[in-house]
């Protein structure tokens, strides 16, 4: 049982590592290039439309990285007037509700996400003119699909947390 | 009947806690389905997000802001509204408004300003003799102050949804903020009538030396607003130039924060806040693309029209309707959610766009405000420790108050319009 929630820790650890690194280098970069761009357009009159893509992009990403690290953190943004009042073995059957309709949801639209990228590789898209557009596209699926395991992986190690 | 039951359950587990976002997905997937066609529209629509090009004003300015609210910059502000405004009557109390206005402006309301700002002015206002009740009301009402001054996230995602200029919004918030500002300001002025407080005098010294300790800082709404309005950058423009000078300002100049120790805490929490409102974003392209491919927003306007006749009457519904809203939903997922089905209607009764912006921030910002559930109310209850009810009592005057701004700013929309048409 200890190996088993052990190794939930770590993966959640893991996964919270690699979106955190994610976060950082699209946040700096999102700052970086956008105010080259200002730079580059106000005083040398050049614009990269290339990068204005990918920098649209990357709001994409950045959406889909934090959505998953607020899941991680429980911080979601929602409606709790029930979750205030219940407290107890109420709580936790609430809690795991929750947890497992977020993650039913998630997979549901990573199932249509993927059918969405199926669709794009089949149209032969493209991002600034040569990037084929699934590449980038790829973060949703892979966005529901952590969303869809981070919702079980947040609660599991809490309860590990209640435990010990 | 298959429809009603899931609708049944999707509304029960939304009471229950689920996150907006998921509930909104499957709402719009469900409605696809049940009007047999391809939920992957979902998905198609909410690629959208990444073709929207004011979007990348949002984790820009969120970047700048979360950096502000962690470095010695809120400190250096009330140091400098204090040696401005410390010697009026009722001085303290201004400062903190303006304080709180200014930092809600670049944070988003999302409780920071009472947490952070909060916890430093509470024992200020206490020192300077003013009413517990008082300052615990000024404070928590404090809390949404400014979410009408450039460049608040609520103005840029409403100006996003309701395709309505981003620069016509930053301009149109100023006077009613203002407005909001100089009603309470007033009240805080008349606390001294009734128990004198503490005040100092005022010290060209002191104003001075505060003025040299935010000489980097003070020139952030120039970058904002007068690079906007002096036609040298667009609002995404503005944005990332406040970034890039925010960073080099707080980390190299004032050096108040380190690359190493600071930079990791400040991307990761400023993603986690900018992705927490996109996700809800993305999921709630499918349901609108849904909404008007059904013709609900057209549905519900002629069914609105059945019943109102007049603008004026319209007005007083909408307030009611938004602070209801604003009072159970979230400030993000209320305009998310509410903006496309609003727009249609106010515009058939001639209510400016930019205006009804307004009108609604400033609702969703009282909502905040108002009890049983208005959030500001549960955080200044956890921050300072005192009992819900407490603080449903002492922000009453300040609720009627901003309410009254509220009546002001629906009816004599030049209040946010002559900017607008000034710099037009």
């Amino acid at each position: 049982m200890n190996i088993g929630r052990n190794m939930i820790a770590k993966i959640r650890k893991t996964i919270d590592f690699f979106l955190t690194g994610t976060a950082i280098f699209l946040m700096l970069s999102l700052v970086l290039f956008s105010f080259l761009q200002v730079v580059l357009r106000n005083f040398f009159a050049i614009s990269l439309n290339v990068a204005d893509e990918f920098m649209r992009n990357g709001v994409l990403w950045i959406a889909f990285v934090g959505a998953v690290l607020t899941t991680l953190r429980g911080k979601h943004i929602s409606i709790d007037i029930l979750p205030r009042y219940v407290k107890g073995k109420r709580k936790i059957y609430l809690d795991w509700t929750l947890t497992i309709s977020a993650a039913l949801i998630c997979l549901v639209m990573t199932w249509y996400s993927v059918r969405f990228i199926i669709l794009e590789i089949e149209m032969k898209s493209v991002i600034a003119g040569f990037c084929p557009a699934w590449i980038i596209e790829s973060i949703i699926p892979v966005g529901f699909f952590l969303l869809a395991i981070s919702f079980p992986l947040r609660l599991l190690d809490k309860s590990r947390k209640a435990d010990s | 009947m298959t429809g009603l039951f899931f609708a049944g359950i999707i509304v029960l587990l939304i009471i229950a806690g689920l996150p907006l976002f998921a509930a909104i997905g499957i709402s719009a997937v469900l409605l696809f389905l049940s009007s047999g066609i391809d939920p992957t529209v979902v998905i198609v629509e909410l690629y959208r997000i990444a073709s929207a090009p004011t979007l990348l004003a949002i984790p820009l300015f969120t970047f700048a802001g979360f950096i502000l609210a962690e470095s010695k910059a809120p400190k250096r502000l009330l140091n400098l509204a204090d040696s401005l405004f410390g010697w009026a009557p009722g001085g303290v109390a201004i400062v903190s408004l303006i304080t709180c206005a200014l930092f809600t402006c670049f944070t988003g309301a999302s409780g920071i300003t009472i947490i952070a700002i909060g916890g430093l002015i509470y024992p200020i206002l206490l020192q300077h003799n003013y009413t517990e009740k008082f300052s615990l009301g000024l404070i928590t009402c404090s809390g949404s102050l400014g979410l009408l001054f450039a460049p608040s996230l609520p103005l840029i995602l409403y100006g996003v949804v309701a395709s309505v200029s981003i620069d016509q919004l930053f301009l149109a918030g100023i006077l009613p903020g203002v407005l909001l500002i100089l009603i309470l300001s007033l009240y805080a002025a008349r606390q001294e009538i009734i128990s004198p407080t503490v005040r100092k005098r005022f010290s060209i010294k002191s104003l001075i030396q505060t003025t040299k300790a935010a000489r980097w800082e003070l020139p952030i709404p120039i970058i904002i607003l007068g690079g906007i309005y002096g036609g040298i950058f667009t609002a995404v423009e503005a944005a990332a130039a406040t970034a890039f000078y925010v960073f080099i300002a707080e980390f190299f100049l004032y050096r108040d924060l380190f690359i190493r120790k600071d930079l990791v805490r400040i991307a990761r929490d400023g993603t986690q806040l900018v992705g927490g409102i996109l996700i809800i974003l993305s999921a709630a392209m499918g349901l609108t693309a849904y909404l008007i491919d059904a013709q609900i927003p057209q549905n519900l306007l002629t069914a609105i029209q059945g019943v109102i006749h007049s603008k004026f009457v319209f007005l007083i519904a909408l307030n009611i309707f938004l602070l209801v809203t604003g009072a159970l939903l979230d400030i993000f997922s209320a305009i998310i959610i509410v903006v496309p089905l609003i727009v249609p209607i106010a515009l058939s009764y001639q209510v400016d766009p930019v205006h009804l912006g307004i009108i609604f921030l400033t609702n969703l910002e009282i909502g905040y405000l108002t009890p049983p559930i208005g959030l500001n109310l549960f955080i200044s209850s956890f921050r300072f420790k005192k009992p819900i009810l407490e603080l449903y009592r002492v922000s009453v005057p300040f609720l009627l108050l901003m309410l009254f701004a509220l009546i002001l700013i629906t009816y004599f929309p030049w209040l946010s319009l002559w900017l607008v048409h000034l710099f037009q």
